[in-house]
């Protein structure tokens, strides 16, 4: 099982002429689904609304095989992001947080899902910005069982981030423990603006981190290790949009390394992290050639049934 | 003598949400409707609130423009536009969740109560989520208590036990506006908020112990009872076909105040039966075509059937 920990929220989209729509989405939650397209098996780990936005949200989830076993409820309004497209379709983005379900994840909560003893957790986005889960899922992450490997995407949020200090310093307790982080060059921009996106991501493997997986656009995936670095090209589309395109990336990595059976020790083994990226890519590809956060399904790919 | 009414409390989006799931954005807010009225009935008006400069702010912020409701006591804020999210199911049952931490309508401060009512209005009419929310709802309480003695009050408290966290902080602040309150607008719903277990009537009376000259106690489409120290009477509500009841309450408030305030009436006023029963008579009529049309959509000065002269400057 793989455990993904984080916020599930709608995006409420407000069109120029004021209509509205609602998208289900935050980066946890599209992750989730995108493991449970694969037909891998994932459970999220997140605090859901018992309003008909939170309905929307658990049916997402559950029609994609998603286990809701380890998600909370709660009686607050389901999380929004209320996003502005101007005429050009530019989103600018307001977040209603403060008293709503995604940030209410308490320490009791991870600890539990993480008693299961999982094969992996994934975690990230606002999962380790908004209080009191960014705290509960750091304290978690650091109790987590040996075996257990810690994907970390930290698919930063500026606009969300109070304190950039105290994230900075929450995140590289978390990555202290991570084995796999899945980063931006945006994310290390914002991490560490002074240094280049490579530096950056060499600097997180200095600090206990296994492979840093460095996406960058269109522009190839740099894996760094301990012991080697190598680039993976990304394929040439014709990009709809790139909502998801990381959350389909990070979950469709994961969820090949566990159907392979392959754990925290395999991660210094090349082939095998030739192979997770490259059908990484090939996942997040497909999301991004079709509008929203929709990750393909295992059928759709060819892959053989799980 | 200013004839300007300042109506205070909180500007709101109502993200309604169909048994389809169909989203629609309503312009709303008990205060924010009362001002609407007011401005569609012609008065002079001014919202003391707090918009944000998001798209459904600025929305707010030109209808406001649109209906001749003046803006420059309304603050602005970043933060996002306070929203009531309301599931409404297949039997048109609404179910109401508010998102108002860390928005734009609590974010009303004392300094810009005190900068209001210094204008000397010739009336202040404030309640619902105006006296909820904090900071705004101290702010309110605290200027109302120093208003200025040519100012006339009105209180809708709009009691919603949803967003009450706390109800003797909020029943104290109610009972503390209702010391300076002139006239006091309550529901049947607003007395077994207020009042629990006791009867409506009764509990309007109390009231006025309080300190109001003049309680008006609706009851949907039931006569409206007027209570003052020295009379007691009903204004007859006539039927009307209801398409819903939305803003009603509202815009009863703002014909009251728009009608009374035209009329060059004042504080002292209140004590004259005829001139109340007159202008509750004129606020049913705003409130019945209010529920005649869908949503809080209250009339224009020429929608209404009322004759012209009795309420001529």
């Amino acid at each position: 099982m793989i455990v993904v920990a984080g916020e599930a929220l709608i995006d409420l989209i407000v069109h120029p002429d004021g209509r509205l729509a609602a998208v289900p989405g935050g980066g946890p939650f599209n992750t989730a689904r995108t493991i449970g397209r694969l037909g891998v098996d994932v459970a999220f780990l997140g605090r859901l609304s018992t309003d008909r936005f939170g309905g929307i949200l658990s049916a997402a989830l559950s029609s994609e095989g998603v286990e809701l076993g380890l998600a909370t409820r709660t009686e607050a309004p389901t999380t929004l992001a209320v996003a502005e497209l101007d005429a050009s379709g530019v989103a600018t983005y307001r977040f209603h947080l403060a008293e709503t379900s995604a940030p209410g994840l308490g320490l009791e909560d991870v600890l539990a899902a993480l008693r299961s003893e999982p094969v992996a957790v994934h975690v990230g986005t606002l999962g380790l910005v908004v209080e009191p889960m960014a705290t509960a899922l750091a304290a978690g992450i650091g109790r987590a069982d040996r075996s257990t490997l810690v994907m970390v995407d930290p698919n930063c949020r500026p606009r969300v981030i109070v304190d950039r200090d105290a994230y900075l310093t929450r995140l590289s307790g978390v990555l202290a423990r991570a084995d796999v982080v899945k980063v931006s060059a945006d994310d290390l921009t914002y991490i560490a603006p002074e240094a280049t996106p490579i530096e950056a991501a060499r600097s997180l493997l200095a600090d206990g981190t296994g492979v840093v997986l460095l996406t960058d656009g269109a522009r190839p995936v740099t894996v760094l290790t301990g012991g080697f670095v190598f680039e993976q090209p990304v394929p040439d589309i014709t990009v709809v949009d790139t909502v998801g395109s990381g959350d389909a990336f990070g979950g469709a990595f994961l969820a090949r390394w566990i159907e392979r059976g392959w754990g925290r020790e395999a991660l210094s083994d090349e082939a095998a992290l030739h192979e997770a990226v490259g059908l990484a890519i090939g996942v997040a590809a497909v999301t991004c050639q079709r509008p929203g956060a929709d990750p393909p399904h295992r059928a759709e790919l060819g892959w053989p049934p799980a | 003598m200013t004839s300007m009414i300042v109506v205070a409390g909180e500007a709101l989006i109502d993200i309604r949400m169909g048994p389809d799931r169909r989203l629609a954005a309503v312009r709303g807010g008990g205060p924010y409707n009362t001002a609407r009225t007011i401005g569609r009935l012609g008065g002079e008006v001014a919202f003391l609130g707090v918009l944000s400069s998001d798209r459904f702010g600025r929305w707010l912020h030109e209808t406001l423009a649109l209906e001749g409701v003046d803006r420059s006591m309304a603050g602005t804020t970043e933060s996002p536009t306070t929203l009531a999210i309301t599931e409404v199911d297949e039997y048109g049952r609404a179910t109401y969740r508010f998102h108002t931490a860390e928005t734009s309508a609590p974010e009303l401060k004392l300094d810009d109560v005190l900068a209001a009512l210094a204008t000397r209005p010739a009336a202040v009419h404030l309640g619902t989520l105006g006296l909820v929310l904090e900071p705004m709802a101290s702010a309110l309480a605290t200027g109302i208590a120093q208003v200025g003695p040519g100012t006339l009050v009105m209180l809708d408290p709009n009691s919603r036990p949803r967003v009450v966290h706390d109800r003797s902080v909020w029943l104290d602040r109610v009972r503390a506006v209702m010391t300076r309150a002139d006239i006091v607008k309550v529901s049947i719903e607003d007395l077994v908020y207020l009042s629990p277990g006791r009867d409506s009537i009764e509990a309007a009376r109390a009231l006025l112990d309080l300190g109001p000259a003049v309680v008006l106690l609706t009851d949907g489409p039931k006569d409206l009872r007027i209570l003052t120290r020295n009379a007691e009477f009903e204004v007859p509500v006539p039927v009307v076909a209801v398409a819903d009841t939305v803003g009603a309450g509202d815009a009863f408030g703002g014909g009251f105040l728009a009608h009374w305030i035209e009329r060059g009436w004042g504080r002292h006023q209140l004590s004259d039966t005829d001139a109340v029963r007159e202008t509750v008579t004129y606020a049913i009529a705003v409130a019945g075509a209010t529920c005649r049309r869908p949503g809080a959509d209250p009339p224009w000065r020429t929608d209404l059937d009322w004759p012209r002269g009795t309420s001529s400057r």
